[in-house]
């Protein structure tokens, strides 16, 4: 018997209810999809191509600018000789300022860095065009590639070709972690063209004070290093008569996720790259039919994926769901603690979003109500100043003031990262 | 059937944790948190499956499963009774000892990764390692002070921008950057010592 090599990574399926009631009537049945990396230690890194693209706008200057050029000198501390880096500075112009290359001569690299001052205007899409080309002299398949966009403002006008340039990143399966400084810059647009990424595990976030980027860019270079698969896939084979109602992503950050529909049956997630430590969590719900009791294979799951350092493509890991239904009231009570802390936590970020939607179309009245009971969904796990967040900005849409900026930014971006522990929580010590 | 939800009166389905409309917590009304997680060893090992469907029908559709088949393709019903179940992986064996000699064992049972703190109700912070009967409080550690991680047989330690830093052997380690940690290493936590074991 040939024995086969242990697989890179493993899937956890597990229900918010394992045994359901033998109901007359469907059921919402919650499945939660680990994808867990196994195995496959510090040896199977694989290098890096990151690129920068920085405003350098003249309403960086002072601490914001010198915080962003510490924060990138210490990547390049970081980044091994045969990772790839280059560096792009907009502001109503872009230049190149490291061409795509080896992060070998870091003395070098970081003096260039040193160069990086406060001037003119906004117009990030410049900035992303030219980034995008450092980026594609060395994209193989074998790296990681990530494109950091930081800004602290509006750009003038080049929204829309922002957004076709982040359609072509994802085109190249690139992600675009992007990140706003400060309280003036547009997240709508932020989220737009991170959100064009976001199936390659693109993201956008929020740096309140300029000390932070230093912490936020450390965590994409970890992220990046720590990539132990690529071009990860989920498809959930449903049986007769399941049907899927909604598919969030729950780990690294909560999202609301489309989902491709392969047949009437198949539910397609793209997953992007698998980081080491932290995976990836699908939370989907399920609507699911009555049944006599009896033990009933739901869905099949499989997530197929690449490790190009190893020379593996589209392998796979497969694993059933499996439910049953009974007659015991008892046993039908249990729910999964995990599972339940997940659904919690996916239902706080919806509610935000759905308030922060209303507050925009005008709906206050809407708008002020989901804010109060997202708030008690974030107080009942635990989030004391998310909550408190969320019923000031709801006193100020009740008192006719309109949300406050910083007030929407941290609804938005901290909830994504509920499931997370980082360190938001800083405050508290 | 279905839920109605306490807060807003909307109906939701069997089996909504939370209400589709407003959020509230339906599980109050129809459901019992179970108090523990679920163990690795009750979750299925992932599983090739034959891609040739060789003779299995399925006794309610009648469907043609492969062979090893546990549950039909086709409908999800039973065609054998017993789900395999694999034996729990063996545990890791690691320890903190304090400078008076007690020692907190690490328990990482199904976790890659654990704690270290210090247990606040009011925030609700529970670590996995309350260092509060220790002298946490006194010694300055932080509600989330540090991580210890084990993966790939290795462990290592991540300060989380604790308030007074986390020393690895004397030197302080640089926050959110985990670090190796061997058996006999020595970690301060604030002003509270610990030594590191692992077998």
């Amino acid at each position: 018997m040939v024995e086969m090599p242990e697989k890179a990574l493993k899937l956890q399926c597990t229900l918010a209810k394992e045994k359901v009631l033998s109901t007359q009537s469907t059921q919402l049945s919650y499945l939660l999809v680990e994808v867990i990396p196994v195995g496959a230690g510090e040896a199977e890194r694989m290098p890096l191509n990151i690129s920068f693209v920085l405003d350098r706008s003249g309403s960086m200057a002072g601490e914001k600018v010198a915080n962003l050029r510490e924060a990138v000198k210490l990547v390049i501390d970081q980044l091994e000789p045969d990772d790839i880096i280059s560096i792009v500075i907009f502001d109503d112009r872009a230049e190149v300022l490291v061409p795509s290359q080896p992060a070998s001569d870091k003395e070098g690299l970081k003096r260039l860095v040193d160069k990086i001052t406060d001037r003119g205007g906004t117009e990030m899409s410049k900035g992303m065009r030219l980034g995008l080309n450092e980026l594609r002299k060395n994209m193989g398949r074998d790296r990681v590639s990530r494109m950091v966009l930081l800004t602290d403002g509006q750009t003038f006008g080049d929204e829309d070709e922002c957004i076709r340039l982040a359609k072509e990143c994802q085109e190249f399966g690139l992600p675009i972690v992007a990140f706003g400084l400060g309280e003036d810059w547009n997240e709508e647009l932020l989220d737009e063209v991170a959100g064009a990424t976001s199936s390659s595990g693109g993201f956008s976030e929020f740096i309140q004070e300029p000390s932070q980027i230093l912490m936020h860019f450390q965590d994409v270079l970890r992220s990046m290093k720590g990539t132990v698969a690529k071009n990860a896939y989920l498809t959930l084979r449903l049986v007769q008569g399941v049907s899927p109602r909604q598919v969030w992503r729950v780990l690294p950050l909560i999202s609301n996720l489309g989902y491709q529909p392969l047949s009437d049956r198949d539910v397609q997630v793209p997953l992007g790259d698998i980081e080491r430590d932290v995976g990836q969590a699908i939370l989907v719900e399920l609507l699911i039919p009555p049944r006599p009791a009896g033990r009933y294979r739901l869905a099949q799951a499989e997530v197929s994926y690449d490790i190009p350092s190893r020379n593996i493509s589209g392998e796979k890991v497969r694993t059933d769901v499996i439910i049953e239904y009974t007659t015991d009231e008892a046993a039908a009570k249990q729910v999964n603690a995990k599972v339940m802390n997940f659904v919690e936590k996916a239902t706080a970020f919806r509610l935000q979003t759905q308030a922060l939607a209303a507050a925009k179309s005008g709906d206050y009245e809407r708008a002020t109500r989901l804010l109060r009971q997202s708030a008690t969904r974030l107080l009942s796990i635990g989030e004391k100043e998310l909550a408190t967040v969320a019923l000031e900005e709801a006193k100020r849409l009740e008192q006719g003031e309109g949300m406050s900026s910083v007030g929407t930014k941290r609804l938005r971006y901290e909830t994504q990262r509920l499931t997370r522990r980082l360190s938001e929580q800083q405050g508290q010590e | 059937m279905g839920i109605k939800c306490p807060q807003c009166g909307t109906e939701n389905l069997d089996g909504a944790l939370f209400c589709d409309e407003c959020g509230a917590s339906l599980s109050d009304v129809g459901a019992e948190v179970e108090k523990t997680e679920v163990a690795p060893a009750e979750v299925e090992q992932a599983q090739e499956l034959p891609q040739v469907a060789v003779g299995r029908a399925c006794s309610s559709c009648g469907h043609v499963n492969p062979e090893d088949a546990r549950f039909c393709e086709n409908c999800g019903a039973a065609l054998e009774e017993e789900v395999k179940v694999t034996p729990p992986p063996p545990t890791v064996m690691a320890k903190l000892v304090t400078s008076e000699g007690v020692e907190i064992e690490l328990d990482f049972g199904s976790k890659s990764e654990l704690l270290i703190g210090r247990a606040d109700p009011v925030s609700r912070v529970f670590p996995d390692v309350d260092l509060t009967p220790h002298g946490g409080y006194e010694a300055g550690v932080s509600r989330r002070h540090c991580i210890i991680r084990y993966s790939d047989g290795k462990f290592s330690v991540e300060d989380l921008e604790s308030t007074n830093g986390t020393k690895l052997n004397g030197k302080f380690i640089p926050p959110k950057v985990p670090q190796p940690l061997n058996d006999g290493d020595e970690l301060i936590l604030g002003a509270l010592v610990l030594k590191f074991h692992c077998k």
